[in-house]
């Protein structure tokens, strides 16, 4: 197992460096820049603009900028004496003196990712580290929330279906699953706060938390209404996935020798479905795990902006809208990293669960 | 099952009503922000639109604005009445300015705001350090010198009419609590604590908290001069528009956007009319101070130049095959039915504009006829111009002759027509046009852009024609940047569509360098380069839209105007 796990790691390496090259690449090579977004008007001049984009890097060629992203810059050009002013520069990518003034430019002040420096948000000039993880508790409760309700739903009513399998319950609960799958997330979102909100006055038009001179969101007890519609249209894909995948596995299991023993011991229906049936066919389930804790730390990006939920996932949406390079990249190497181990981890697990399987 | 629903339900509305009422207590005015948060609100180098109209209320300014005319008022109370000059003389060669500053208006420690907050915030403008935008300023202005506490005293370069507004293009800045941070490098401004939360400001409100992407709030000022009425000021950030909308009408928060922006989409616009006629809610309406156009790219795409080199000598840049020749330009200008476009792409919510500039705006002549539907007259023109139908089949586009100024003959008349995507009106706008320039024999490739990769057609000068909207444009109509020479660089400039016209450059210089700087002559000289914009077409005027403030009826002495939605911030008080 050990071994096994030596050997993912390392072969998650080249993986690991091919998902930052590639995305910092997709990112790079969209029209545009920062600048352009944030300084588009005729009163500021080409020459000003040139300037601010020499200030945030963004008018150095890919390499640069993606080494310095990587692996940071204070290797680039540093200070050796002391002084505060870049006297050494490697001279292979740089100059001291890039834009010819006459005067060597800063030292490079930048770890890079790989020393775990983040970078600083070129839109909202703060750690891109220290942005991520005041959006994370907002998406983690709404994630969690949502897994709760799919899986509390989504499992009863997949051993259900596969138990009664062509019942006026399994025909509508499958109809159902397409449904929540095929129906967009984004205009289920709409339609429940134009209902339940608009209409009804239930529940409030998106947010987390009331509105206050100083900013404190309450403990979740007391806001919980903020929560109730994005978990449920969160939930709403995966309650769909979840249910048809237990009604496959939860109908393979049934067909096996041991439960027809459960029921020849006189075993009722209820313990043979939930007791013996569901915890079987729960196996395959694993496989999913992965992909759960993914999603759990990623949020939902458009579910998020419908509803106003300050996650990760509206962070990342308006980093890309923003083309805020650091923000984008620092959320996809988390997920990066969160899908690679949480793959992991499911085939682990998968292998502690049923004996019959066997890591190569 | 039937009880436990009603036990359900009636606590969802129990709950309901506690979160309603928690929005509306203490006279607390909530509006709501469809844009990015409001990151960095030091006055120098804030840039999104709700930074700007947040920094309205925090940060004091050089003079007050009157709210009817937008021009510079002396001594006058201004929409937050943060304005500093009394009163100021300009020296008979127009190069020295000498302000003079109230000595009553502190700090919300306690200190002053005097000249030496003015000067220490205009150098460090100056330094070049700070990623401020607002460096226009530096073109004209050779020093800033506070005298003493209550006198300022502006040294130009050279005359520029221009610069009493560049002078209040920022807030000013608490010396006294940014120097000591900066040791000396005003490079160090940019990632200053105080950005985000400015904690010694001297407006009608403090700065609250920012949560982000929730909620920015502002906190009513004790120490103000004035008794501020309003408990706070809280911005709501929605992202979706639709959603905002339905805050407002279902009574969450008290406005349709911010301070700084209007919001109401024009598709609801007749609906919120409807309502407010019925006492729902409240609304203001004007021109706003933005257009829509299609810009003609008039040199050829296929080899873009510089307009002029560094000494100012013009650079042979070709000329575009179609719209080099004014000809066709007017041409086009007459083969669209503007009604068609302000009713079926902005709602009926817009007017069509004459030349650069909205009714707005007093550079703006209102006087000078807009072009109008004409396609008889826009095909006369184009045979004139030497593109004709050479086989009477008017499905097929129209043909060069050896009459063409520019274009090969038997070239067909067929261009690119981009506009970005996401932009609903234009998008509706660009069909129209692509229809209705069919029905003469122009063939139209209509197609949307991302904004970024448009901006790259469009600052590279890659491109036949472009439809793009600016807006908050300056009330002189001043576009030295826009249509001179010096605006035409290949990358970054905002000449993008390459016009050249030596009378109208000399009309700009004059205009800026008038002895004097009176109002009416500069007007005349400003409409003088309508007229002549009007004609020449760089762009093709399309139109101005509407701008609708809704405001609910619990918002008391709410006093709006054009551009400025609180013109008595400190007056408004939030009924329960």
């Amino acid at each position: 197992m050990i071994k096994y796990i030596i050997r993912r790691l390392v072969q998650s390496i080249p993986i690991f460096f091919g998902i930052t090259l590639l995305s910092y690449l997709i990112l790079w090579l969209a029209p545009g820049d920062p600048i352009i977004r944030l300084y588009f008007a005729p009163n500021i001049k080409a020459e000003r603009r040139a300037e601010l984009r020499a200030q945030l890097g963004v008018d150095d060629p890919f390499h640069i900028q993606y080494l310095r992203w990587l692996i940071g810059d204070d290797w680039l050009r540093w200070d050796s004496d002391g002084d505060g002013i870049a006297d050494q520069a490697f001279e292979l990518f740089t100059q001291l003196d890039t834009n010819g003034d006459g005067k060597p430019e800063p030292p490079g002040s930048n770890y890079g990712i790989l020393r775990g420096d983040f970078g600083n948000s070129f839109v909202r000039k703060k750690p891109v580290i220290e942005i991520i993880a005041a959006a994370i508790p907002a998406t983690l409760e709404l994630s969690i929330s949502a897994l709760i309700i799919a899986m509390a739903l989504g499992i009863p009513i997949g051993v259900i279906s596969a138990a009664k399998k062509g019942s006026l319950f399994d025909n509508v609960a499958r109809v159902l699953a397409v449904v929540l799958n095929a129906v967009p997330n984004f205009w289920l979102g709409l339609i429940l706060i134009l209902f339940f909100g608009a209409h009804l006055g239930v529940f409030p038009l998106g947010g987390r938390c009331g509105l206050t001179l100083t900013g404190v969101c309450p403990q979740i007890l007391q806001r919980w209404q903020y929560l109730v519609l994005p978990a449920i249209v969160l939930a709403g894909a995966d309650l769909a996935s979840f249910s048809r995948y237990l009604r496959t596995s939860t109908l393979d299991v049934l067909s096996q020798d041991y439960i027809r023993t459960a029921k020849a011991k006189g075993l009722s229906q209820r313990q043979i479905d939930f007791r013996h049936a569901l915890r079987n066919a729960l196996i395959p389930f694993a496989t999913l795990l992965g992909p759960i804790l993914t999603n759990l730390w990623g949020g939902a990006a458009v579910i998020e902006t419908v509803f106003a939920w300050p996650g990760v996932g509206r962070v990342f949406f308006n980093g890309a809208i923003q083309q805020d390079y650091p923000v984008v990249m620092g959320i996809v190497i988390i997920s990066a990293v969160a899908t690679i181990l949480g793959l992991m981890l499911s085939d682990i697990l998968y292998v502690i669960i049923d004996p019959r399987i066997r890591l190569t | 099952m039937l009880k436990l629903m009603r036990i359900v339900l009636l606590t969802l509305f129990v709950a309901s009503l506690g979160f309603a009422a928690s929005a509306q207590d203490g006279g607390i005015l909530i509006g709501t922000n469809f844009g990015g948060d409001p990151t960095n609100m030091n006055p120098l180098i804030s840039n999104n639109t709700v930074e700007l109209s947040l920094n309205e209320f925090l940060f004091p300014s050089l003079y007050n604005i009157d709210p009817v005319t937008r021009a510079p008022m002396r001594a006058g109370r201004n929409d937050q009445d943060n304005g500093l000059a009394l009163d100021w003389t300009i020296s008979d060669d127009g190069l020295v300015y000498t302000f003079t500053l109230r000595d009553d208006v502190t700090w919300n420690d306690g200190a002053p705001v005097t000249a030496f907050d003015y000067q220490f915030t205009f150098d460090a403008l100056a330094s070049g350090e700070t990623s401020s935008p607002r460096t226009d300023v530096l073109q004209s202005v050779e020093s800033v010198e506070a005298v003493d506490a209550t006198t300022l005293v502006v040294t130009l370069k050279l005359a520029s009419c221009r610069v009493i507004e560049e002078l209040d293009d920022f807030g000013i800045l608490p010396q006294h609590i940014i120097e000591p941070m900066l040791d000396g490098n005003y490079a160090e401004i940019d990632n200053l604590e105080y950005n985000k939360n400015p904690s010694v400001t001297a407006g009608v409100f403090n700065f609250g908290a920012l949560v982000p992407d929730q909620q920015t709030s502002l906190i009513r000022n004790d120490n103000h001069w004035m008794d501020v009425s309003p408990e706070g000021y809280i911005i709501r950030n929605v992202p979706d528009q639709i959603v905002g909308i339905e805050q407002f009408l279902a009574g969450e928060v008290n406005s349709v956007g911010t301070a700084g922006s209007a919001s109401v989409p024009a598709v609801q616009m007749q609906d919120f009319r409807d309502r407010a006629e019925a006492g729902e809610f409240q609304i203001y309406e004007y021109v706003d101070d933005g257009l829509t156009f299609v810009g003609f790219n008039m040199a050829d795409r296929g080899n873009p130049v510089n307009g002029q080199d560094e000494d100012g000598n013009p650079i042979d840049q070709g000329m575009h095959p179609f719209f080099g020749d004014v000809r066709v330009r007017q041409a086009l200008a007459q083969a669209v039915n503007y009604t068609d476009i302000i009713e079926g792409a902005a709602e009926g919510e817009a007017v069509q504009v004459n030349s650069f500039g909205t009714p707005a705006l007093w550079g703006y002549d209102s006087s000078i006829e807009p072009w109008e539907y004409n396609p008889e007259a826009a095909l006369a023109l184009l045979a004139e111009a030497g593109f004709v139908d050479d086989d009477d089949d008017p499905s097929t586009a129209l043909v060069a002759t050896e009459d063409a100024l520019y274009a090969e003959p038997g070239t067909a008349f067929a261009f690119e027509l981009l506009t970005n995507s996401g932009n609903l009106v234009r998008e509706a706008a660009g069909t129209v046009i692509q229809d209705q320039l069919g029905q003469i024999g122009i063939d139209v490739d209509f197609q949307t852009q991302e904004f970024g990769a448009l901006v790259q057609f469009l600052l590279g000068q890659d491109f036949d024609a472009i439809m793009i909207g600016f807006t908050n444009l300056d009330q002189d109509t001043d576009a030295r940047n826009v249509f001179t020479p010096v605006g035409d660089l290949v990358g970054g400039g905002f000449n993008f569509v390459s016009y050249r016209n030596d009378r109208v450059t000399e009309l700009y210089d004059e205009a800026l360098a008038l002895p004097g700087c009176s109002f009416e002559g500069r007007q005349a000289l400003y409409h003088e380069i309508s007229r002549i914009l009007h004609e020449d077409l760089p762009w093709w005027w399309l139109f101005a839209p509407f701008s609708m403030y809704a405001e609910a009826n619990s918002v008391q002495n709410w006093m709006p105007y054009a551009e400025t939605r609180y013109a008595n911030m400190a007056d408004i008080a939030i009924s329960p």
